[in-house]
Formats: C-alpha cells, sequence, structure tokens
C-alpha cells in the first residue's frame, strides 16, 4: 500500500533525475538468478549502475550435471562464463561479501573493500547443511559425493560409477524437501540406470528417500518400469527410507530400520540458503529467506531482495526456471523502486525438463499469479507431461531439454 | 455507531469486488508477462530443426493465433498448451504485441 501511494505522488523532474543518477544495485551471486536479474535492470533502465559480486570466475551450472554423470553429456557444456553481463554493461567484482549493513546501505567483501548500494540483491543459492545425515561433512563428500554442486562432485561421481564393478549398487540419499531440483534425484536415478543398462546391467540404483511423493513422479515410475525394469528400487519415507547416518569408513548408509551397505554413495545433503543469508540475517529459522511476493524484497531487512534458490517462494521449485523468472519480476520492480514508481504485479513461471534416457524427456510447468500477496498457481495451467505418451512425445521434450538449456543460458548471462 | 459505520464500509466493498476483482489480483504487467516466453526462446540463441521454436520475425497477429490454439488444444504443443491457460485472453494479447515490437527492436538494434 506505501508502495502504491508513493507510485502516485508526483515527484519533479529534478527529484527523479537525481534519483536516477544515483541509483545503484549491487547483486550478491553470479548464478541463473543473480545473472538475470542484472541482464534485465540494465535491459529496463541503462541509467542504473549494476555490479555482481561472485567469487568464481566462471559459472558452472547445475542443469545438465546428470547428463555428465549419466555419460550422456560432457563437462565442457556446464561452463558458462559471465561475458554476456559485460557486454549488458554489467560491472563484475570477484570477491566474495562477508557482510551486509542494512542499515548503511552497504556490503564488506573479503579484504575490506565497501560497496554503497540503493537496492541490494542477494542470490546466494544453496549451501548445505552438515551433519544432516549425521557423519556426512565436506570430508566425506570425498568418499560420498553429493554433486549438489556442478564441479568436481560431478566428475567424482561419474568417475566413481565407471570404477564401480558389474553387480554393485548405486545409493542416492534424497533430503526431506525443500531443496534445490525437485525433479534432480529421479532424473539422476534414471540417467544412472541408463549408464548401468548399458556397462554394468547386474548393478542396481537404490534411492533412500526422506520424502513420500516426489516431483513427476507418475511419469518417472511410467518410463523407470518401461526402460530400467528391476533396476531402480525406492524407499520413502514411510517404508523407512530416510538415511540418519553414514559411515564413510564402511561405505554404509543407516536408516531407521536397516544398514545399506553399499558401492557408490551419493548422498545430497539436506540444505539451507547460501551462507551469506545466514549470516547476514536474512534467513528465518527454516534456513530459508522470507520475501515480499510482489518484489522479493526481504521481509527482515528492507533494500534488499532475495531471489532464487535462496527465497521462499513456494509453490515455486528451487530451479534455474524459476530463479529466472524471479530475477525478472525482481529486476522490475527495483527498476520502478529506484525511480519512484509503483512495482507492478508480477507473472511468474517454471519449466522443469528431465531426462529419463538420450531421447525421453518429461516435463513440468506452472504458472504463477500473486493473489493478496501469495504466490498461486493459475488455476487449470500448468501441469506434468501427459502419461502413455507416444516415444516421439518424450524425444521431441528430450530434444525440447537441450534447447531449453542453450536458451535459459542465454537470456540469464547473455 | 462507527462500528455500524465501519460494518456497512465493508460491505460495500465486498458488493464491489466480485465487479472489479482488482483488490484480489491486479493485472499483471505485460512485460512481467513476457519476459518470461524469453526463459525458453531467447532470440539470441540460433535454432535448429526439433528446437524450442524461434519467435524472431513473427507478427503479433500471427503470435496470438499460436498462443490461442494453443490455449484452445488446437495447436501442435507438448507444453504450450499447459502455459498458455495460464493467462487470460486480453493477456495473451498484450504478450502478442510486446514480443512482436521488442523483438523487432532488437533486431534493429542487433544489425
Amino acid at each position: 500500500m506505501t508502495a502504491t501511494l508513493a507510485g502516485m505522488l508526483p515527484l519533479s523532474l529534478r527529484a527523479r533525475e537525481e534519483m536516477r543518477a544515483r541509483a545503484r544495485v549491487v547483486i550478491v551471486g553470479g548464478g541463473f538468478a543473480g545473472a538475470t536479474c542484472a541482464r534485465y535492470l540494465r535491459r529496463l533502465d541503462p541509467d542504473i549502475h549494476v555490479t555482481v559480486v561472485d567469487d568464481q570466475r566462471e559459472y558452472l551450472a547445475c542443469p545438465l550435471s546428470n547428463w555428465v554423470i549419466g555419460g550422456v553429456g560432457s563437462m565442457t557444456r556446464l561452463r558458462v562464463n559471465r561475458a554476456g553481463l559485460t557486454r549488458a554493461g554489467v560491472e563484475q567484482i570477484r570477491g566474495r561479501v562477508e557482510a551486509v549493513d542494512g542499515v548503511g546501505r552497504q556490503v564488506t567483501l573479503a579484504g575490506g573493500r565497501r560497496l554503497g548500494y540503493d537496492r541490494l540483491v542477494v542470490a546466494p543459492g544453496v549451501d548445505f547443511k552438515w551433519g544432516s545425515p549425521e557423519g556426512y561433512d565436506a570430508e566425506a563428500a570425498k568418499r560420498m559425493p553429493h554433486a549438489w554442486r556442478a564441479g568436481p562432485q560431478t566428475e567424482l561421481l561419474r568417475d566413481q560409477l565407471r570404477a564401480m564393478k558389474n553387480g554393485g549398487v548405486v545409493a542416492i540419499s534424497v533430503p526431506a524437501a525443500p531443496f534445490r531440483c525437485p525433479p534432480g534425484p529421479y532424473e539422476r536415478a534414471s540417467l544412472i540406470a541408463h549408464y548401468l543398462k548399458q556397462h554394468k546391467p547386474r548393478s542396481k540404483v537404490l534411492i533412500l528417500d526422506a520424502n513420500d511423493k516426489f516431483s513427476k513422479q507418475p511419469l518417472f515410475l511410467e518410463a523407470w518400469e518401461a526402460l530400467y525394469p528391476g533396476l531402480i528400487e525406492r524407499i520413502s519415507v514411510t517404508e523407512g527410507g530416510a538415511v540418519r547416518r553414514v559411515d564413510v569408513k564402511t561405505m554404509t548408509l543407516h536408516t531407521e530400520l536397516e544398514d545399506h551397505k553399499v558401492d557408490v554413495a551419493n548422498v545430497i545433503p539436506a540444505q539451507t540458503a547460501g551462507r551469506l543469508a545466514l549470516t547476514s540475517g536474512l534467513a528465518e529459522d527454516s534456513g530459508w529467506c522470507a520475501v515480499d511476493s510482489d518484489t522479493f524484497e526481504s521481509r527482515r531487512m528492507p533494500g534488499v531482495h532475495v531471489i532464487g534458490d535462496a527465497c521462499i517462494a513456494n509453490p515455486m521449485p528451487k530451479s534455474a526456471s524459476a530463479a529466472n523468472s524471479q530475477a525478472k519480476n525482481c529486476a522490475l520492480a527495483i527498476a520502478a523502486l529506484v525511480n519512484g514508481a509503483a512495482p507492478g504485479s508480477p507473472s511468474l513461471h517454471n519449466t522443469c525438463y528431465s531426462l529419463v534416457a538420450p531421447h525421453y524427456g518429461i516435463s513440468v510447468n506452472e504458472i504463477f499469479q500473486v493473489i493478496d500477496g501469495k504466490i498461486t498457481v493459475v488455476e487449470g495451467s500448468g501441469g506434468i507431461s501427459p502419461l502413455s505418451a507416444a516415444a516421439e512425445f518424450r524425444a521431441r521434450e528430450a530434444a525440447y531439454d537441450r534447447s531449453w538449456y542453450q536458451s535459459i543460458v542465454a537470456d540469464s548471462f547473455g | 455507531m462507527p462500528i455500524l459505520y465501519r460494518s456497512g464500509w465493508l460491505c460495500a466493498l465486498a458488493m464491489l469486488l466480485p465487479i472489479t476483482g482488482a483488490a484480489e489480483s491486479p493485472p499483471r504487467s505485460t512485460e512481467a508477462l513476457a519476459f518470461n516466453c524469453y526463459t525458453c526462446h531467447a532470440p539470441q540463441v540460433r535454432r535448429g530443426k526439433g528446437d524450442i521454436s524461434s519467435l524472431k520475425g513473427k507478427s503479433a497477429a500471427t503470435l496470438l493465433q499460436k498462443l490461442r490454439d494453443f490455449k484452445n488444444g488446437a495447436g501442435d504443443a507438448t507444453l504450450m498448451s499447459r502455459i498458455a491457460r495460464g493467462y487470460s485472453d486480453e493477456e495473451l494479447a498484450r504478450i502478442a504485441e510486446f514480443l512482436a515490437d521488442d523483438l523487432r527492436a532488437q533486431d534493429r538494434k542487433g544489425r
């Protein structure tokens, strides 16, 4: 309401010019959310000075990392450079933001450099909750890869699969929701099964799941039945599937009911918003950041917006597509706010493809609007691909998956 | 008396709501609607056979017809029918208009 009233107040031309002249937006995190927000801010208002701070020179994108693990894609496709941001006039600083001063409106980088801002966007993605499951930490991940951040962990899991004997058991431990990429563990199970079927057919994938239901479940089950009969077993949380403790030395995953000694253990730990969100007081006790659904402005710190995996945007999933859409709506809100106008009503969107086999793709989609401050699925929209579809339909969606990736990378990073 | 007065005002508001619907869901801005298309249909991507289709060079009328077909289940869609049902006809018209103009402008800039 306040924003609406402010937007209607007449501002002198000079006051507007001054606001424009000094509008400075700092974005922490150059992943899908941060990069998209930067590009669209520059597009919407070239007078806004946009700075992206990230501690990595290049971005390793997660969406195709399961392809690498399943042997149907290469690491090079995950590498995204941020030259497109520079072309869009975005200033880039390589560094790590250590502190946010929401009152003084400045951030401090490791080494002491300070950056002032009119609006801050925090897009740190996720961090891992070490110790959940018990015994799982950064050291344990060297033996039991999480592979939930693309990079060396992706290659480690792929290489362990390649080295495994025929007849081995590959376990995937899935944490309780919410976590990054809800269909990810099941796409991974599919593509690992695809690899095993060709090279180690006596082996098995065992999904130990801290959830009952999962994303695109009927489609995955239908595909597993058709493509990988007997190759994938899943134990849900109700069946005692949640992994409570891991023992790296004996390669054992302990659930409440059973001890599973396995050959390859892919342990996806519980997650929170990225570290900065926790240390700067942006996160709730849940570990995620509550935001205004219209502007993605933090409920805890005025002038700071949180987008992507780190924010609470239920029922939107934590996906690259959702992050890209949130970032555009956040950019629209910020471009309005720094120019003294009222932000418009958002339109949010999510599309997630999963590959079950090289020519077998499935998708889920939702269209959202904000009603009474809540993100709401538009009635009758979205949903999953049809069940029992023809092979040609699945092949088309597999091709669209590749095309989607190419497009979202271009749209986000330029 | 003040309570009566207030409840009378609320009644008047309640009667107004179903007609305008404005307090519930303000119209989604055209840019917010249309920017979402570029996630999968980024204009700077070169597209081949089997890829997600390019929207470049299409008129607003063509785009709107396509979107309406998808919404009505007439188009040959895998995903677009699920997407198009998320928008009113008025929103689809605004999206088509915006995309046609914006893509033309981007094309000019790119040359």
